[in-house]
């Protein structure tokens, strides 16, 4: 029996680590490997109810109405599965025909949408910041692509510039007479308290300067003033765009790159800290509450003022991973700090920071991931603004749905509750904790933003998931009766792009069973999920540990998992057999070890920030891939067939595409290769040549066209330089070491890798030896 | 003391209420001989006309009334070194006066000729011998005003009282007992040349009838209001006051130093008239004009034992990019890329002073004796006859007294200058509002710019921002707003601040401004200015690189709000007063008022010195402004200038303050002015002087020069740059000679001269007139090619051992300028005004004891002597006493600051004004003399040379106040070079004839313009008709009588003078303007002759105490002797 995670997962948007829970806290830890549910909020759901026009029924303790509540309609009475409490109905609820349920108490509708009975909120805000400092083509690129969003944008979306270079300047867009921008200092940070004097936005100073309960009050007046009405304060920096698509396209058209002059042996000045912190402060004064995205879009590292990553002069070069470790990276710290406040601020607020980054060298992804990782923006990596790789990515992000709304939702929400025989541990995902302290809170476990049962996600879309960890505190004591389940409620409230405020409501029971059941245990395993929630947990670890130890503790991991559910006789390492449902994870944690997610040989701190930040927000199926890329073969003898990813799959008369999520390469066989050169596809008699050539690109191409960020794209022959891309992920089953190669003639017939890695073979002999060997 | 602390004045007249004026007079000692009695005696008459003039006083004035040849014994006491010359000149000059008063056209009158001067005419005082002889008939005249007071009872209280002054004048004279006591103010030879074109002046000036009641004789009887007074007309005012000058051709001042014929250095002297300083036409001959350079003194003492005891200080005054306009500039000389000759030892440059010696081999320097070899690339044999190189003509070093190299800039640092002169516009909103609404400021604005090719940036500040503008290429305007103006800085890159010298953006910008809203709103409006935000970031805009120094203009309207955190918030020190009760905190009003004339805090004086060290100059210019978007002027804020001024002097800027925020023509002419004047950057200016003399305090507007250096650094120098150079001497037996450099090659030998040496010289070397020489030299850079250059000025002047020589020759416009100016360094060094007031005195008296003492001895002790060079001393002290910098009574805070920063700063020539403002005539200026407001007639063409008639001005010119009061006559050779040179070319608008500074003459009919270099003050009596008024465009008022050109004239003599401001008679702003009649009696200071009297009892007091020490030393050297 092998259960379809993936279908389950059309269900409610959860996939499980284990999908069976053990009962008690000690056969839990037995399990190795945590309890935990990859969930994707807002993931669109095929047998998922219309949104519902009405509030959510909720308890006294914040739990919601759902079909496992057992509802008794005539006393208008409901019982909380969570809390067993009894609450009331409300009145609309007395005379509810039994066939006529509404739908959150339809057995089915495990996952509802709820309408917020709330004022809509003012059109989503996006602020541009914009590195100044890019050379000049890449500018007129940038620039161009800065008008392409706003033609993109639903017309009501307010928007707003901030330009950066040695000075940042906050550019009054609502000024017709001429052209105004407010300029300040870019070696100092500033907050919203001593913004909001500056740029005398005076409405505003109340919600500024005293924190939640003032935003609430401005939340309120903006109820008074009505949500659609031109804000006071603000609309002299932030404009709908229909309102300032002119002056925004004048303005951008005669916007000069920074005029400081840059001495040979210096990098450009670039405030981009001190940047972020006026951004933040801007929408902090105006859009505190609501939904609201900086999109930085940065072209170089930030070498003036806070948040500094590395020093004007030239000669100083940034920071790598060793200087990360050996602590020899002078800027770090204050950098960290810096960004660090600007997060707390942004998830205070309720904002998210997205950065596009597109530089050749590194530009601070690795100090910048609290402010994007914590507000749930994204990080999207080019080389250079006239690369695709911005191009198409920047699009996709203003994407839009059929109605015209921005698939980017703002300002959610994720509260869980659940039964009492566990509690929550954590999540690890684009999130910021809101410190909300409840029974379903774990006081003494924490995995990844623990301590709390409601996290904030500054900008969320469909497919931004989140890794959610349990942990099974029901003792051996307390026995739990047979047909008991675990219930657990994600509730994620959040402002839809289109201004509602919606709640969504996913309740998820699941099933207990023995702790000694090992089949039942493993046939619940979901391989996929676990090793992405590794993979997360991995990740996460890397911000305060070495990367050597958090291999080390994932090898402890497998092979403890092995060795428990594994079927092998002791000190008999050709004895080992996994079961189907997990035979898959060791070569899963093969590739995942030796992928740039962990190792940081050959990978700067920016690219590693930037992996590790994407694997924490998609979904699980491109965490797969993240982790270990799919190769599929075109051949003129077969279909298209996912082959091993191994060097042996490299065949000079094939085609493979490989999918790595960060890129996707095309490779041709020499052979094949060889026939392009000659020119045989374009003669009508080899059609079917032409179409090997053409088919794995068109694949490719509608792989990536859902893909954010926008992949590289890789195309290469066999022997060509960019092939290194396709052999630095195969398992090196054939290296420059293995006797069956000719290294002098290099006319081997197969394909050899040139490493010291060591292959899968060798690492699931060594897992095997290590698994019988324990005790 | 004898300036008594409190009001020791008698009141100020006041109509019908009658002066007070014995109340301190009876009171003092009556041990001063006839003196007081005269003081005294008129005061009854001041109560009422017709009681006035007691008989004694007139006997004792008839008694007193001279011989006619009475002044030539007085002529005879300052020139006691050179009798006959003198005397002869004198007994010319009675001759040529006594002629005048025969001239027929003054016969009309009568035969006495001086009853039309005492009636108020115009030029009544005549030089020389007609003053004095003058005197008694205008005593006798005295009786018709006293006849005719009754009928205009009370009318004219100033008449009266002036009859009353001019009695005093009489019973000073009288009580003296010997005719022409005061002596010694008519002016000597040059005068006296002048004297003889007179006759032809007469003749307009009768014609016309220059005021009516003189026309006919029967005035005499009754005579009418403008002319029933009592000139004191005989006592000493600076030369062209009732003069006038109509047909009079342009002075030419030739300054020579005769190379090879020894150092004999002729001092080019200046007459202390007003009019003649600013409209000589300067030649250089081989010594610096004094338009650069002036002395004190015209010979400088030869020992340090002398300089003391005489009393005289010694300093230079040099101003080394004055202004002369249509004179030749020193010649250029490009020394690249050697550079030019400099002594080796004390790195002076090669001048005339310098001797060739050995063939032109080697030079001896004149400034440390030190002999020099010459480079052998650079040999010039020497000229057997004259000593001179051959190359002499090309040589304009060694003939001339100024020269400007240009030299390397390898050599003499650059300090990075590499772009065109930069100006930045640093504006608060209610400033701006003053400038924007002009197009015309606009072009002029442009054309200045033009004329050094040099850019301009704007940074305007708002209540809460800085705004910056800078240029897009698509000639759309962009306003940068920094709102951080507590940190301010320079947000873009200086070169797109700064706008091309055609200021192209200007109009768009300035139309965006006025439609901003900053500006409109009331927001802009609050009372104090965020300036000084502005100016921290145009430093940083100078500061770059690529700029490398320039000037900002800084116009505020307020108070400093700040930066706080530098340090640059000012309280209203003023307000705080008043509103506490100063009792508590201040032990007299004294510390009160010397509290805020310090500076509030070192802030303001460190960004100067920042400046100053970035090379840059800051000109602030506080103008109230207008409320933006309106034409209301807004009211006078307290700007504290006290502190403001550390910041412009330290960076060698000025300040221009104006009262009125209306005067807008003010501000943008000196925004101009301040723009035009530049005339050189990051300049270097060090004195050098002969061996035997050195240099001391440096005194001026800019950061004193530190012990180890004593070069003085100004970022920017301009027309006006100026400062005095105390000069002391630093050996014991003073001068030093050197013989060969004195030497004598025997060339053009005159006997006049040996003669005169034979006087002088008391040098072990006969053959030697030891002279002194002081070189100036400014390292700059040119503003307008950007080439290094240095400036030259070379001044040589005769020694001398003797004191009457001393006193004969000083330059009393310059020496008054130093005491003014040193006064004033110590008020703003915190010395306490009343004492600085009795220290000013006390130097006049010292002078004028020594002079008494040693030179003129033998005279009466009941005389006050005024030596004939320091004859207006008192009353510049006086006008000094009674300008508001040190005006015993209360004035603005801010004003006295700011006239004293003008007595640091401004030229000599505004300082002269201060002392002794300017009055002219404003209805009738025209008719007395149809020239004014037309150019000056230069000295003619060369062809009036040719015919052999000698110009008049020359000759006059040529012949200082000096030992040699008539020059060597030129050589035949140099003759005609001179006549060329002379052949001035004409001048700026003649200027109007001064006034005395009196209310005699204020009748309700009349109108009056009277400035001090910063008022400028237009009293219209209430009779003159409105008709007579006329607005003039850019005059914002004036009258018939002062055509466009004077006034335009007097704006670019004054730079920071304000536009007229009307007075009408009787309105409560007339007493602005009575205070500047420095002649008149005021509550806090006495009368012109009240001083001269009180002079005389301070010499006599201590000319006794000097005598009784004496005696007494004597006395106790005999007691001494005889014990022991």
């Amino acid at each position: 029996m092998s259960i379809d995670f993936a279908q389950l997962e059309e269900v409610d948007g959860t996939r499980w680590t284990w999908l069976f829970w053990p009962t008690t806290k000690a056969a839990a830890s037995q399990c190795v490997l945590p309890f935990a549910c990859l969930f994707t909020p807002l993931r669109p759901l095929p047998n998922m109810p219309p949104p519902l026009p009405y509030p959510p029924v909720t308890s006294r303790e914040g739990t919601v109405l759902n079909p496992y509540c057992s509802v008794d309609i005539n006393a208008r009475m409901w019982v909380c599965p969570f809390t067993f409490q009894r609450n009331q109905l409300p009145p609309q609820y007395a005379s509810i025909p039994d066939n006529q349920l509404p739908s959150e108490l339809i057995p089915e509708y495990t996952v509802v949408e709820y309408r917020l009975n709330r004022p809509p909120a003012p059109p989503p805000a996006f602020l541009f910041v914009l590195d100044t400092t890019v050379p000049e083509k890449q500018f007129t690129v940038v620039k161009e692509y800065l008008l392409k969003a706003l033609s993109l944008l639903p017309p009501g979306t307010t928007v707003g510039l901030i330009t950066y270079g040695q000075h940042l300047q906050v550019h009054e867009i609502g000024f017709t007479e001429g052209f105004r921008s407010y300029i300040l200092r870019g070696n100092k940070s500033y907050d919203a308290a001593s913004l909001q004097p500056l740029l005398g936005l005076g409405g505003a100073s109340a919600a500024a300067g005293a924190g939640a309960s003032a935003a609430a009050k401005q939340r309120a007046d903006a109820t008074a003033a009505g949500a659609h009405s031109k804000l006071a304060p603000p609309d002299r920096f932030l404009q709908p765009i229909q309102e300032c698509e002119y002056m925004m396209a004048t303005l951008l058209e005669g916007l000069q790159r920074d005029a400081w002059p840059v001495p040979a042996d210096e990098r450009p000045k670039r405030c981009t800290g001190a940047a972020l912190a006026a951004a933040a402060a801007l929408l902090e004064c105006t859009y505190r509450g609501y939904g609201a995205h900086i999109c930085l879009l940065q072209g170089g590292p930030c070498t003036e003022g806070p948040g500094t990553i590395v020093g004007p002069k030239l000669d100083e070069e940034l920071r790598s991973h060793i200087d990360i470790e050996k602590d020899n990276a002078p800027h770090l710290k204050k950098a960290l700090k810096h960004y660090d406040e600007v997060a707390t601020r942004l998830v205070n607020a309720g904002h998210a920071l997205s950065v596009f980054g597109c530089s050749l060298d590194q530009v601070g992804f690795y100090e910048m991931k609290a402010c994007v990782d914590r507000t749930g923006g994204v990080f999207v990596m080019a080389e250079s603004f006239e690369h695709d790789m911005f191009k198409r990515s920047f699009e996709k992000f203003f994407e839009c749905d059929e109605n015209g709304h921005l698939k980017r939702h703002f300002l959610a929400t994720l509260e869980v509750d659940c039964s009492r025989e566990f509690k929550i541990a954590g999540v690890i995902g684009p999130s910021a904790s809101l410190e909300k302290k409840g029974p379903s809170v774990s006081t003494d476990t924490e995995i990844g933003i623990g301590g709390t049962c409601a996290w904030r996600i500054g900008s969320i879309s469909p497919d931004t998931s989140l890794s959610v960890f349990f942990d099974v505190v029901n003792q051996q004591s307390n026995g739990i009766p047979e047909n008991h389940y675990r219930y657990i409620q994600f509730r994620t409230t959040y402002q839809h792009s289109s201004g509602e405020f919606r709640m969504r409501v996913a309740t998820h029971a699941g099933r207990w069973c023995d702790g000694n059941d090992l089949v039942t245990l493993a046939a619940g395993f979901d391989q996929e999920a676990a090793a992405v929630t590794m993979a997360r947990l991995a990740a996460f670890r890397t911000e305060n540990e070495e990367a050597f130890d958090i291999l080390r503790w994932l090898d402890r991991l497998l092979i403890r998992l092995c060795a428990r559910f594994g079927d092998y006789q002791k000190e008999r390492p050709e004895t080992f057999r996994l079961g189907p449902s997990m035979s898959f994870y060791p070569q899963f944690m093969y590739h995942l070890r030796r992928s740039a997610l962990l190792q940081t040989f050959n990978t700067s701190p920016d690219e590693s920030a930037f992996f590790r930040s994407h694997l924490c927000r998609v979904s699980t199926a491109d965490g797969m891939l993240m982790i270990q890329p799919s190769l599929i073969q075109y051949s003129l003898e077969s279909a298209p067939t996912p082959v091993l990813l191994d060097v042996a799959s490299v065949r000079p008369d094939v085609v493979l595409f490989l999918d790595a999520f960060f890129y996707i390469v095309i490779f041709y066989g020499d052979t094949v290769a060889q026939w392009r050169k000659a020119g045989y596809h374009l003669q009508p008699n080899y059609r079917n040549l032409a179409e090997l050539l053409e088919i794995p690109r068109r694949d490719a191409a509608a792989c990536i066209a859902a893909r954010f960020p926008y992949p590289r794209w890789v195309e290469s022959d066999q022997y060509g330089s960019q092939a290194r891309f396709l052999l630095a992920k195969l398992n090196p089953s054939a290296t420059h070491t293995s006797g069956n190669v000719d290294v002098l003639s290099g006319s081997a017939a197969a394909e050899f890798i040139y490493t010291d890695d060591v292959s899968m073979e060798i690492f699931l002999e060594h897992l095997r030896r290590a698994t019988v060997a324990t005790t | 003391m004898h300036a008594p602390p409190g009001p020791p004045w008698p009141r100020p007249r006041e109509p019908g209420a009658g002066p007070a004026s014995d109340t301190v007079q009876s009171n003092e000692p009556a041990g001063t001989m006839g003196v007081q009695r005269g003081v005294q005696s008129p005061t009854p008459g001041m109560v009422q006309g017709a009681h006035y003039a007691p008989a004694e006083s007139f006997s004792a004035g008839r008694a007193a009334a001279p011989a006619p040849n009475a002044q030539l014994t007085g002529r005879l006491r300052p020139v006691l070194g050179e009798r006959s010359q003198v005397l002869q000149a004198a007994v010319q000059g009675a001759q040529s006066a006594l002629g005048t008063s025969r001239h027929p056209a003054g016969g009309d009158w009568g035969p006495q000729p001086a009853v039309p001067r005492g009636a108020g005419v115009p030029g009544g005082q005549h030089p020389g011998a007609a003053v004095i002889q003058s005197s008694l008939p205008q005593a006798q005249s005295m009786r018709w005003p006293v006849a005719g007071n009754p009928g205009h009872p009370g009318a004219f209280p100033q008449a009266a009282n002036a009859q009353a002054m001019g009695s005093n004048s009489y019973q000073v004279r009288s009580r003296s007992g010997v005719a022409g006591t005061v002596h010694g103010w008519m002016t000597t030879g040059a005068d006296a040349s002048a004297f003889s074109s007179v006759p032809s002046q007469r003749d307009p000036w009768t014609a016309n009838g220059g005021q009516q009641p003189l026309t006919s004789p029967g005035q005499s009887t009754s005579p009418p209001s403008g002319a029933s007074k009592l000139s004191p007309s005989d006592v000493p005012r600076p030369a062209g006051i009732d003069r006038d000058y109509i047909d009079r051709s342009r002075p030419v001042l030739v300054c020579r130093h005769e190379y090879g014929r020894g150092t004999q250095a002729e001092t080019p002297s200046l007459s202390p008239s007003f009019r003649e300083a600013v409209d000589t036409f300067q030649i250089d001959r081989g010594n610096a004009r004094p338009r650069y350079v002036r002395w004190t003194v015209g010979s400088v003492p030869r020992t340090p034992d002398l300089a003391r005891s005489s009393g005289i200080p010694l300093a230079v005054y040099v101003a080394p990019f004055a202004d002369a306009t249509d004179e030749k500039p020193p010649p250029v000389i490009d020394t690249r890329p050697h550079g030019p000759v400099r002594c080796s030892r004390c790195q002076a440059y090669l001048n005339v002073g310098i001797r060739y010696v050995d063939s032109g081999r080697s030079f001896i320097c004149n400034l440390c004796h030190h002999l020099n070899a010459v480079d052998v690339d650079r040999f010039v044999p020497l000229d057997p006859v004259t000593q001179l190189p051959v190359d002499f003509a090309n040589r304009l070093e060694l003939s001339h007294g100024s020269v400007e190299y240009i030299v390397p800039e390898e050599v003499y640092g650059h300090q990075g200058r590499t772009s065109e002169p930069v100006f930045v516009l640093v504006a608060d909103a209610p400033s701006l509002g003053s400038l924007l609404p002009y197009a015309a400021f606009r072009e002029l604005l442009a054309e200045s710019l033009a004329l050094h090719r040099a850019r301009l940036a704007l940074i305007v500040t708002s209540a809460g921002c800085l705004h910056l503008f800078p240029i897009q290429p698509s000639g759309s305007v962009q306003e940068i707003i920094l709102p951080d103006i507590q940190e301010p800085f320079l947000p873009v890159p200086p070169t797109q601040l700064l706008q091309s010298p055609d200021l192209e953006y200007w109009p768009a910008i300035a139309e965006y401004i006025q439609r901003t809203d900053w500006y409109t709103t009331a927001e802009s409006e609050s009372p104090g200015s965020h300036i000084f935000a502005g100016v921290l970031a145009a430093a940083e805009l100078l500061e770059d690189p690529s700029i490398g120094g320039g000037k900002i203009l800084a116009i505020s309207s307020g108070l400093s709000l700040g930066p706080h955190r530098a340090g640059l918030a000012l309280r209203n020190r003023w307000l705080e007063l008043d509103t506490r009760s100063s009792h508590q905190k201040w032990k007299s009003s004294m510390d009160r008022e010397r509290w805020l004339l310090q500076p509030a805090n070192d802030a303001f004086a460190a960004l100067g010195k920042r400046l100053a060290d970035a090379q840059i100059t800051l000109d602030l210019f506080l103008h109230p402004g207008m409320f933006p978007g309106t034409a209301t002027p807004r009211p006078l804020p307290y700007f504290d200038l006290a502190t403001l001024r550390t910041l412009t002097e330290h960076c060698g800027g000025k300040l221009f303050y104006y009262q009125q925020g209306r005067d807008v023509a003010g501000l943008q002419r000196d925004l101009i002015h301040a723009i035009r004047a530049v005339r050189a950057l990051e300049a270097v200016l060090r004195v050098r002087c002969s061996p035997g003399i050195t240099t001391g305090e440096h005194l001026g507007s800019f950061r004193p020069p530190g012990t180890d250096r004593p070069d003085i650094y100004i970022p920017v120098m301009s027309t006006s740059t100026n400062l005095y150079v105390a000069i002391r001497h630093d050996l014991s037996e003073g001068i030093v000679t050197h013989p060969l450099l004195h030497q004598r090659s025997g060339t053009g030998d005159d006997a006049e001269a040996s003669a005169a040496e034979a006087h002088a010289s008391t040098a072990a070397d006969s053959a030697v007139s030891p002279c002194v020489c002081v070189q100036v030299a400014v390292l700059f850079t040119h503003p307008g090619d950007r080439t290094r250059r240095v400036r030259v000025h070379t001044l040589a002047a005769p020694c001398t051992t003797l004191l009457g020589q001393l006193f004969r020759t000083l330059d009393v416009t310059c020496l008054m300028g130093w005491l003014a100016r040193s006064a004033a360094a110590r008020v703003q060094a915190g010395g306490l005004l009343p004492k600085l007031r009795d220290h000013l005195t006390e130097q006049l008296v010292d002078m004028l004891f020594v002079y008494r003492r040693y030179c003129a001895s033998r005279s009466s002790p009941g005389q006050l002597i005024l030596p004939e060079a320091l004859k207006l001393g008192p009353i510049y002290t006086l006008g000094l006493l009674k300008s508001a910098a040190f005006r015993a009574e209360q004035v603005a805070p801010d004003e006295r600051a700011y006239r004293l920063h003008q007595f640091m700063a401004s030229s000599l020539l505004s300082m002269q004004a201060a002392m002794h403002p300017l009055m002219f005539d404003a209805l009738n200026s025209t008719v007395l003399d149809p020239m004014v407001g037309t150019p000056i007639p230069g000295t003619g063409v060369v062809s009036r040379e040719a015919t052999g008639v000698p110009s008049p001005s020359l000759v006059s010119w040529n012949s200082p106040a000096g030992p040699r009061a008539i020059a060597a006559p030129p050589s035949a050779a140099t003759s005609e070079t001179d006549a060329q040179l002379a052949a001035a070319p004409d001048g700026a608008a003649k200027l109007p004839p001064l006034q005395a500074l009196t209310s005699e003459r204020l009748g309700p009919d009349s109108a009056w313009l009277l400035l001090d270099g910063w008022h400028c003050l237009l009293w219209i009596g209430e009779f003159v008709n409105p008709d007579q008024q006329q607005s003039v465009p850019g005059v914002y008022a004036g009258l018939a009588g002062l055509p466009v050109p004077v006034m335009e004239r007097l704006y670019a003599l004054f730079p920071g003078l304000l536009s007229p401001d009307m007075v009408s008679q009787r309105s409560p702003a007339e007493q602005t303007f009575m205070q500047l009649l420095i002649e008149d009696r005021m509550s806090y200071a006495p009368s012109y002759i009240e001083y001269l009297v009180t002079l005389h009892k301070l010499v006599q007091r201590k000319l006794a105490s000097n005598e009784a020490e004496k005696q007494h030393r004597m006395l106790g050297e005999w007691e001494w002797a005889h014990t022991y």
